[in-house]
């Protein structure tokens, strides 16, 4: 099926997350706005203004009541989803790269950029879900990763940690005394670690990387091969062609997504067709690469996975958000044979 | 992987060989073996018909007394003399002309340095004919042709590396043998497959058996060309320095003083042996040499001879292995432009090859009845004056002109064979009287019809590729009416037609059968077996579409009477981004396509489809350079063999059916046994996981 | 007496006579104006009918002409159609509505992509097979030749 072209944004999209139910998408991008739509016709229900730079991060809470935000012009605010009223306002020194609810909607999180004299750091505010704009000014937790900067963090095991993805391709795993709980000896990646999504009981997670590869981790404890615990295992890799931007699980069906492509400078140089920006859809036990989509006309930047796993959302470098649904065919498949589907 | 740099090639044996500056007296003298037995009566007679052969083979005056032939106690001679020439320069150019020498029906002459016999004190007892020993073949050459699975290899070179790989019906990758740097340029097979060459900064190695061992070293530096005979035994090689003598300490060189400044050398490829250098045609720098036209020396088809031709003077034809010149002079043509060996039918080829292995008895009736043609050549000139333009048919070594033809309003001709010398199509582009348009006549010659009849076809745009079917009776033709035709920017792309020609025996021509319009290609490539044809855009950067044709499809189910065209069917188009060659496999049931860096290809790698256009495996691979399907030497099956296995076609068709199913379903088995373990391994991971959330 | 009753009859006749003409009268003009009603009832009737007939002719001749453009339209198809290989019977042909050639190509197509694809896999078992075979029987005059 033909996805719905989304066009409200100006610029390039940053990152798109669809609500609890699935039919909302919210839509961040350097236009400085963000947008909410309907995920099953592509209208657009409203917008949520005030940022006064690129929106690089979103995270809609699981009752979609309120909405948070990260912006380069170094604030994170807290919206209210049904009337875009924004309740509060925080600043920083540097801008907000990431932002995320904890599992139970009464913690976020938001990763600070590194930049002149500033320390990137990983913050939690608690959020008083009763108080609307009355709000802490002062973080729970701060974690300073020492070493690369953080560019993606999320909530894993029930709130238990908190996963960091670096700019050197390094994962790291913090306690909520916000110390260093276990650390990736290996890098994970080589390169930057460009997404993070996690899988819907938070065991499991996906990245995605600069590097051209998307890896499945498991979040432990599991004995490793000395007998000792490991707290972040690999298990699964899948690597293509471009530098990858996003990575996401289909839940209920063994596939991942992930979408990229070469960076636009890099493009011009060598023709649209080296772009690589066709949306690619990965067995996610056996590794195989089951399906390739076309993307939009430049990198892909973020793709999200409805929650129902009715379709999937991408959001581009060409300033569309293109939203699929998936036809009956999909759900019905079973490529591999019934007695080859893995448990979820 | 070993690595070879050419540092890294032993040349000591090559050092040995020429490093020699002590001249010895015995240098002069060779043995002359396979020559006749004979008595004491008839002695004188067959040394003067030796005396005789070494003048004319190799413009020698040998005195009588230079033999001296060793006989048995009766009387009767032993088959061999020791011949003392003047110095070692004649002794090397007496066993040039004379060694291989049909001196009759049934004797062949070996000559051999008498310094290469190494202990001649008992040479009378042992004597073991000394190239059997140089030639015997460390492994089987043809070892891979006898493969169970019938599969054909190919070599892939990229980035540094080299490798030579199994064609799997699967697609699955199974690297027969590689090499990291084997090579510094490129790489070559010779015709048939046997030898694999590989291009160095101080020559050329040969490589081949099942291991590929170093066969063969030909040392011409910074050689940039090469070019191997019919029956792989020579080797051309073309260097853009001009040879310096062996004074050179650099290296080990077998060059002498007589082939200073020479650019082109011609070798014996088992023994490694130096036959002959040549300069270039013209003066240094001269317009003729501002491109070199590759082979610069075209070999006969029966390796008899090899031409050249110096453009606007005459062709030069040389016997080898003496390399004298043949008749002892050029062929004097005023203005020749260019010159074309005929090839030969499959039956000259194996008349000549039993020829060449002495299986030619007299008394063989069948073989007998395939006489072998005269070497054919074609020339032209191009208008002189008064004089028209023409083609010329000729038969060598005889020099009769079979055929000639007169042509007007000439800009430039091509001379294309049909693969059995059965048609020639000479391509006459011409120009209007203004000289503003260009158009174009096809001359047809049917070579082995009596009198040679021409056919012209004349074709009113301008036409940009023509191939014969190989063994066929079509052809292919590329035409345009573009007014861009000769502006060379990017981006332009030529609108042409293409047109399908095949010889309609009822009304004794060649006829277009059918003609489609609206096409950008503009290359043509016939599977090697005929019928299958790919049609292409090369060259461009924005279209890289491969037509894939049928001439024969439909040719059962309808009325061929009517319309010889019928069968012609376009079966499918593909693109190849980047694509810049096209070869087909021997089979003609493969073909590959890659995308070259040395082209500049937008997206290196390869491709392997098969006929009908179905992708079979594609790479893409950084500095891909080099994709080279490795050719077969024609089938040592007998025409009998051939009948009978088509007879018995079904047969083998249930076998091989058979055994594709069960490769198919072994292949699946292990997959479907792989994904089950990684499913089974995937949900019990799960489940500790879900465990450990329940547990929190 | 007899002349007042004579008076009074005749009285009474006049009246009478009076009565029935006017009677008469009013019947006659009731009739007249009936009739005037009928003849205008008629006059509508025919206005319209004639307006049915008519609007009823013009759509009949729109019906033909949309038929007429139809049938045109799939004779066209059918004629670029049939001149692209469509094999059809070309006595149906007038009866096959666009839709139904369109299918018809559809199908053919389909069939056609089919056969060429059986034809196909023939001709390259053919080949496949009889190259395999020819190796295979040459693989001992390899080693033969080799041993020579």
């Amino acid at each position: 099926m033909r996805p719905i072209l989304l066009s409200g944004h100006e610029r390039s999209l940053t990152q798109i997350k669809y609500n609890a139910e699935g039919d909302l998408l919210f839509s961040a991008s350097k236009d400085h706005v963000i947008n909410v739509w309907h995920s099953h016709n592509g209208e657009r229900l409203g917008t949520y203004d005030g940022h006064n730079g690129t929106v690089w991060t979103i995270d809609v809470d699981s009752t979609s009541t309120f909405l948070v935000s990260g912006s380069a012009d170094n604030m994170m605010k807290l919206w209210n989803v049904r009337t875009g009223e924004c309740l509060k306002t925080w600043e920083f020194t540097t801008a907000i790269k990431r932002v995320m609810w904890s599992e139970d909607d009464s913690k976020i999180l938001a990763v600070t950029e590194q930049r002149m004299g500033y320390k990137g750091a990983v913050r939690v505010f608690e959020i008083n879900r009763e108080a609307g704009a009355t709000q802490s000014e002062e973080p729970l937790i701060t974690i300073t990763p020492s070493g690369s900067k953080a560019t993606v963090a999320a909530w894993c095991a029930l709130d238990q940690y908190i996963v960091t993805g670096h700019e050197n391709g390094t994962l790291n795993l913090w306690d909520m005394d916000g110390e260093l709980f276990y650390e990736k000896e290996d890098r994970a990646h080589q390169e930057l670690i460009t997404d993070m999504q996690m899988s819907p009981d938070g065991t499991y997670f996906i990245t995605s990387s600069k590097d051209k590869s998307a890896k499945i981790w498991s979040v432990g404890p599991d004995k490793n091969a000395q007998g000792d615990e490991d707290y972040l295992t690999l298990i699964k890799t899948f690597t293509g062609e471009p530098p990858l931007n996003s990575a996401a699980i289909l839940p209920g069906k063994p596939y991942i997504i992930c979408g990229g492509g070469q960076e636009a400078m890099a493009v011009t140089t060598t023709g649209a067709r080296h772009g690589h920006f066709e949306i690619r859809f990965w067995h996610r036990v056996f590794e195989e690469e089951v399906a390739r989509v076309k993307g939009g006309f430049g990198p892909c930047n973020t793709v999200a996975v409805h929650p129902q796993t009715k379709g999937y959302a991408i959001g581009g470098e060409d300033g569309y958000v293109r939203v699929h649904h998936f036809d009956d065919d999909f759900f019905n498949a079973k490529p591999y044979g019934a007695s080859l589907e893995p448990e979820d | 992987m070993a690595s070879y740099d050419h540092e890294d090639i032993d040349y000591s044996d090559l050092e040995q060989r020429y490093a020699s500056q002590y001249v010895s007296p015995l240098d002069s003298v060779v043995i002359l073996d396979g020559a006749p037995v004979v008595g004491p009566d008839r002695a004188d007679k067959l040394i003067g018909a030796i005396v005789k052969s070494a003048s004319k083979e190799a413009g020698l005056t040998v005195p009588r007394s230079a033999f001296e032939m060793p006989t048995e106690s009766d009387g009767q001679s032993k088959g061999f003399m020791f011949v003392t020439l003047n110095n070692p320069t004649e002794a090397q150019a007496f066993q040039r002309a004379l060694h291989e020498f049909k001196f009759d029906k049934r004797h062949t002459f070996r000559v051999v340095p008498f310094a290469d016999v190494g202990n001649y004190e008992q040479l009378e007892e042992t004597y073991v004919e000394p190239p059997t020993e140089e030639w015997a073949p460390r492994e089987h050459f043809r070892a891979w042709l006898a493969d169970p699975a019938g599969r054909d290899q190919f070599v892939l070179y990229r980035g540094d590396d080299v490798q030579i790989a199994w064609n799997n019906k699967g697609g699955a990758q199974e690297i027969a043998h590689e090499r990291s740097r084997w090579t510094e340029s490129y790489t070559q097979w010779s015709p048939y497959g046997t030898l694999f060459a590989t291009i160095h900064g101080p020559g050329v190695a040969l490589w081949g058996g099942s291991s590929f061992e170093r066969l063969n070293r030909f040392a011409h530096p910074e050689v940039k060309l090469i070019d191997f005979s019919p029956f792989e035994r020579y080797l051309v090689t073309w260097s853009p320095r001009p040879i310096e003598a062996s004074t050179d300490t650099r290296g080990p060189s077998p060059f002498t003083e007589e082939d200073e400044g020479n650019q082109v050398a011609v070798w014996d490829v088992m023994t490694g042996a130096l036959l002959r250098t040549f300069p270039m045609v013209g003066e240094p720098n001269s317009e003729l040499n501002k491109r070199i036209v590759w082979p610069m020396f075209k070999w006969s088809p029966d390796e008899k001879y090899l031409g050249r031709v110096t453009p606007g003077q005459q062709i030069s034809i040389y016997e080898v292995p003496s390399m004298g010149l043949l008749g002892k002079k050029s062929l004097k043509v005023d203005g020749v432009v260019d010159f074309e060996w005929s090839p030969l039918s499959d039956k000259e080829r194996e008349a000549v090859e039993d020829e060449k292995a002495g299986r030619v008895k007299a008394d063989d009736k069948k073989k007998a009845a395939v006489p072998i043609r005269e070497n054919t050549i074609a020339f032209w000139t191009p208008e002189v004056q008064n004089q028209p333009a023409r083609v010329t048919l000729m038969h060598l070594p005889s020099r009769t002109t079979i055929r000639s033809k007169n042509l007007f309003n000439v800009h430039d001709c091509k001379i294309h064979w049909q693969s059995n010398g059965d048609y020639l199509c000479v391509k006459v582009d011409r120009h209007t009287k203004t000289g503003k348009t260009r158009y174009c006549n096809l001359e047809l010659f049917r070579v082995r019809e009596k009198d040679c009849p021409v056919q012209v076809i004349e074709i009113k745009d301008a036409v940009t590729a023509f191939a014969w079917e190989p063994k066929g009776q079509r052809f292919v033709l590329i035409t345009t009416a573009d007014p861009n035709l000769g502006q060379v920017a990017p981006g332009v792309l030529l609108k042409t037609s293409v047109s399908f020609y095949g010889y309609d025996s009822r009304k004794g021509d060649f006829l277009v059968q059918k003609t489609f319009d609206n096409k950008n290609s503009n290359s043509v490539y016939w599977s090697p077996k005929g019928r299958h044809v790919l049609i292409a855009t090369l060259g461009s950067n924005s279209k890289f579409d491969i037509d894939f044709w049928d001439l024969d499809l439909d040719r059962e189910d309808k009325a061929t009477e009517n319309d010889p065209g019928a069968g012609i069917r376009l079966i499918t188009t593909v693109e190849h981004y980047g694509l810049t060659d096209i070869e087909w496999d021997p089979s003609g049931r493969y073909v590959a396509t890659s995308a070259s860096t040395w082209m500049s290809s937008m997206e290196s790698g390869y491709a392997i489809w098969d006929f009908k256009g179905v992708e079979l495996q594609k790479h893409t691979l950084d500095k891909f350079k080099q994709f080279l399907w490795r050719p077969r030497p024609p089938t040592l099956l007998t025409r009998d063999d051939q009948k009978k296995i088509r007879k018995n076609l079904r047969e083998y068709s249930r076998q091989f059916e058979e055994q594709d199913q069960l490769e198919a379903s072994n292949v699946s088995s292990e997959l479907i046994a792989l994904r089950k373990r990684l499913i089974e391994e995937w949900n019990a991971w799960r489940r500790v996981a879900k465990d450990e959330i329940e547990r929190r | 007496d007899e002349r007042d009753t004579l008076i009074a009859r005749t009285q009474i006749i006049k009246r009478r006579k009076e009565l029935a003409d006017e009677q008469t009268a009013r019947t006659e003009k009731q009739e007249a104006h009936q009739r005037t009603l009928r003849a205008q009832q008629k006059a509508e009737e025919d206005a319209k009918r004639a307006k049915d007939e008519l609007r009823n002719r013009e759509l009949e001749r729109v019906r033909k002409e949309v038929e007429s453009v139809k049938a045109a339209e799939a004779a066209k198809i059918a004629e670029s159609l049939v001149k692209g290989g469509l094999k059809v019977d070309l006595e149906k042909l007038p009866e096959l509505s666009a839709a139904d050639l369109v299918k018809l190509q559809v199908e053919q197509i389909e069939k056609d992509k089919k056969d060429l694809s059986t034809k196909l896999t023939g001709v390259a078992k053919r080949i496949d097979h009889l190259e395999r075979a020819f190796r295979r029987e040459e693989i001992p005059l390899v080693k033969q030749d080799y041993e020579q």
